[in-house]
């Protein structure tokens, strides 16, 4: 399948218009301060008593009262955006809450809310992300479906209780892939820093409508020589009103042409993510059927209106106003033969709803039949795949269809037992906790359990204990998938419980002293994803725009990669040149292979910043890894993850288009 | 310039400062609420399991225990009523008697299995019997599962109640109709089946 997202380019785009966007909405502002000038120039003016001085000269600009009027809009306005903002800080599951949703338990005993939430999952895996949380929107009958939050990490899934009843597996999974396009694609930080300031202009309209509103209710006892004063105030009101909402309507016709773009986009990649035009397509029409289309009633709906999967104020909307593209524009795109005919789509879904509808766990694979995950891992094969590294780049953040299907496979094949544990947020923290343990025969071990049975109790040591021979036995390219599920599932912790267990988490990687690069960069990443959705760490903003600000840090990843993924020696030097000639010839010079004793604290900082890098940089970066891990053109599971695991605590998550290679040896 | 019109226009900026603040706080406390109300559903999911391994327990332990029918029809009896009281309490977090009555519903069915537990111990074959064993190895899990749920649950309630007194969203709170949140207190009258899940 044709990749139709370039990743970095993706997420570079993202940051230009989202920059192009604060600059309009900085013109509006501008535009909004000029006429409220206007607005309390006139009004002072048919307000001052004839023979008293007009206290302005119209032909020239009062600057005192600019000022005053300038600073009190800009400090309304300002003031709304960021309480807006901070409110939206927490990321996704607070925008999920602030609208109603009701967060999916694993486990529910509800068929359609337990699809929703196998869909999700596989796509999360597919894409190699950490499941986000599923939220659903009980009192919502039309289809519709959201995707909020910063960044990858603080992500949630909304949908509407009309998505997960009406529509067929297939058409629930375009839906999703649709909603993970736009997580992928950087377009939600875009989104809520769009929330903030658009919630500023309404409050000056907000201001206005009030003003009216309280000025009918004190208006009885009304004695005639306040009227003027009155007439002043509610002019006042009026003007706020209008000039609020005209504002508003160029800050939302700017929303809505941004945004329409990013759903063609969207709409594209969830082709590219499930190889099934028919799965997005058929959901769009079977908005266009539905007598309640794709609305959503509640309240705060409309300030993330271009954050839905289809337009909330209903279907045939069209127009400049209009946060998505026409339906009939968007099915003849991802399907050209479409007519614009519903009722023909009506027969077809009433004959295809007399066949019964089964939940395929598992789809029917002709290519893949016969695929087995051997069990048991570590099993020492020579050898690999021959592999052009930019292949990995390319995968980055652009699953296919290939990629669900292994996802599926996976699930299948992790017995229950584990899948369960992996799941559930409790026993999620014992498998975390697992991952954590020195293995048997360790001096160390001892100390970590008790330090468990200390901090949780003796309970939650001896499920740790009944858990470890399973997590310890999935096999390799199970980890970062299981991995994944874990880190979806802790994000269900309290904030009090969940720094309970950052501490025991920290303690017990202080004292692991064998640990593996592949485990360092799991550990890395599951703090700093429930850190990111907690909200323990500020919203990060790019720092670093060139390579040059990083030089130490890549040197120091890739010596450390080429160590540890090839043997000591000649060997690893010779990756590591291989790596550092991906690199731009100038700074190549100041490459020089760091041997001696190994630093993962070091490491640990050099990630951390290499994670603030513009999207260019951390494409440079990686290619420079990926060529390392490859350097013989031979890349196994075991190196393939290890890249996975690096991508993703660098926040470029890589499909795991290696560990679907049923054909590749383990390690 | 005239005062007047000074006056009027930071009287503005103060009524919209006073508007945003207000919308935040509404929405602020929406959101607590919501949250607690997801970390209820956390627990009912744990609750409805435990309830459904006790009928399996129970119909486990008759077959030896011929002589301590008031110990298990005390289980099953202290079981519906924490299965009703749960009903009461899914369709309304909020509702402080019912979170109450759940507890203490809760409390005596930890009490009544306790005590099966206890009687059984004098049933060797019983105690040797697989199935018994491995309800009692998934009891324990569950009930491990409930302690660490309930716990989020009443985090997420004291943060809801904590929001809700501060000022200046303890004046508004009343009138938005945010009433206090009721915590879900559980006794565990044996401390051996279930372990502390101390995670605070």
């Amino acid at each position: 399948m044709r990749r139709t997202v370039d990743f970095f380019a993706s997420q570079e785009l993202a940051r230009r218009n989202s920059r192009k966007l604060v600059v309009l909405l900085g013109i509006t502002l501008v535009c909004l301060i000029a006429s409220i000038y206007v607005l309390v120039v006139a009004v002072i003016g048919f307000a001052s008593p004839k023979g008293t001085s007009v206290p302005f000269d119209f032909g020239w600009i009062n600057w005192p009262l600019l000022g005053l009027v300038g600073g009190l809009v800009s400090a309304v306005v300002s003031g709304g955006s960021l309480l807006k903002i901070a409110e939206l800080r927490a990321g996704g599951s607070k925008v999920a809450s602030l609208l109603g949703g009701r967060r999916l338990q694993p486990g529910s005993r509800d068929p359609a809310e337990q699809r929703v939430m196998n869909v999700v999952e596989e796509m999360a895996l597919a894409s190699g992300i950490p499941v986000p949380p599923v939220y659903v929107l009980d009192d919502e009958p039309g289809i519709n479906a959201f995707a909020a939050g910063h960044s990858i990490d603080d992500a949630v899934i909304g949908v509407n209780r009309g998505t997960i009843d009406q529509l067929s597996r297939d058409e629930l999974q375009g839906v999703i892939a649709h909603e993970y396009s736009h997580i992928l694609n950087g377009d939600m930080r875009m989104s809520l820093r769009m929330i903030g300031i658009l919630h500023g202009i309404q409050v000056i309209a907000l201001i206005g409508w009030a003003i009216i509103r309280s000025l009918r209710y004190s208006s009885s006892g009304n004695s005639k020589e306040k009227g003027g004063g009155i007439a002043l105030i509610l002019a006042i009101g009026a003007g706020l009103l209008v000039l609020g909402s005209v504002g508003l309507f160029f800050a939302r016709l700017i929303k809505a042409s941004v945004s329409r773009q990013r759903e063609y986009l969207a709409d594209a990649s969830a082709v590219q993510f499930t190889r099934n035009p028919a799965g997005i397509g058929d959901a769009l029409k079977t908005i266009g059927l539905s007598s309640a289309h794709s609305t959503v009633k509640a309240g705060q709906a409309e300030l993330i209106s271009h954050m839905w999967f289809a337009n909330m104020s209903g279907s045939g909307m069209a127009g400049l106003l209009s946060t998505h593209p026409p339906l009939v524009s968007r099915i003849q795109k991802v399907e050209p033969g479409f007519n614009g005919d519903f009722g023909e789509w009506q027969r077809e879904r009433s004959r295809r709803r007399e066949r019964p509808q089964e939940e395929p766990a598992k789809k029917p694979l002709s290519k893949k039949q016969g695929f087995g995950l051997p069990g048991g891992f570590g099993d020492n094969i020579a050898g690999g795949l021959p592999l052009d590294p930019s292949i990995l780049i390319a995968a980055i953040g652009s699953p296919t269809d290939d990629d669900v299907v292994f996802s599926q496979l996976l699930v299948g094949k992790v017995p229950d037992q584990l899948l369960e544990a992996v799941r559930d947020v409790y026993q999620g923290c014992c498998v975390a906790f697992c991952f954590l343990l020195e293995p048997a025969g360790s001096p160390v071990r001892q100390k970590q359990l008790d330090q468990i049975a200390a901090r949780h109790g003796v309970g939650t040591r001896d499920d740790t204990l009944a858990l470890e021979p399973l997590v310890k036995s999935a096999e390799i390219r199970w980890r970062l998938p299981l991995f994944e599920i874990v880190q979806g599932a802790l994000t269900a912790m309290s904030r009090e419980q969940y720094l309970s267990f950052r501490e025991t988490v920290l303690w017990l990687i202080e004292v692991d002293q064998q640990i593996t690069l592949f485990e360092f960069f799991l550990q890395n990443h599951l703090l700093t994803h429930l850190d990111r959705h907690f909200g323990l760490r500020p919203n990060e903003r790019v720092q670093f725009e060139r390579l040059e600000q990083l030089l130490p840090e890549t040197r120091l990843l890739l010596s450390m990669i080429a160590r540890y993924s090839k043997d000591e020696g000649a060997n690893a030097a010779a990756a590591f040149a291989a790596g550092v000639a991906e690199l731009p010839a100038e700074v190549r010079s100041q490459f020089v292979f760091e041997t001696g004793p190994s630093k993962l604290a070091a490491l640990n900082a050099a990630v951390k910043r290499l994670a603030l890098a513009a999207p260019a940089v951390r494409k440079q970066v990686l290619t420079a890894a990926a060529t390392t891990i490859a350097h013989d053109r031979q890349v196994n599971v075991a190196e393939a993850e290890l890249f996975r695991a690096l991508a993703e605590s660098l926040d470029c998550p890589v499909p795991p288009v290696i560990a679907s290679k049923p054909e590749l040896p383990v390690a | 310039m005239t005062p007047l019109v000074i006056g009027i226009l930071v009287g503005l900026g103060l009524l919209a400062l006073l508007f945003i603040i207000g919308v935040s706080i509404y929405n602020g406390l929406v959101t607590l609420r919501n949250r607690y109300e997801n970390a209820w559903s956390q627990i009912d999911v744990q609750l409805k399991r435990r309830h459904d391994l006790i009928p399996n327990l129970v119909e486990t332990a008759k077959g030896y225990m011929k002589h301590e029918s008031e110990t298990l029809e005390r289980v099953i009896k202290a079981r519906n009523q924490a299965i009703t009281a749960q009903q009461a309490v899914s369709a309304n977090p909020s509702d402080v008697s019912a979170m109450k009555q759940l507890g203490s519903a809760e409390s005596q069915l930890n009490g009544a299995i306790s005590r099966l537990l206890m009687v059984a111990e004098s049933y060797p074959d019983l105690k040797a019997n697989q199935n018994m064993l491995s309800l009692q190895e998934e009891l324990t899990s569950t009930e491990n599962k409930v302690a660490f749920s309930r716990q989020g649950f009443n985090d997420s309630v004291t943060t809801y109640n904590t929001a809700r007194e501060k000022f200046p969203a303890v004046l508004l709170a009343g009138m938005l109709g945010f009433s206090n949140a009721q915590l879900l207190e559980i006794e565990n009258p044996e401390e051996r089946n279930a372990p502390k899940v101390s995670f605070s």
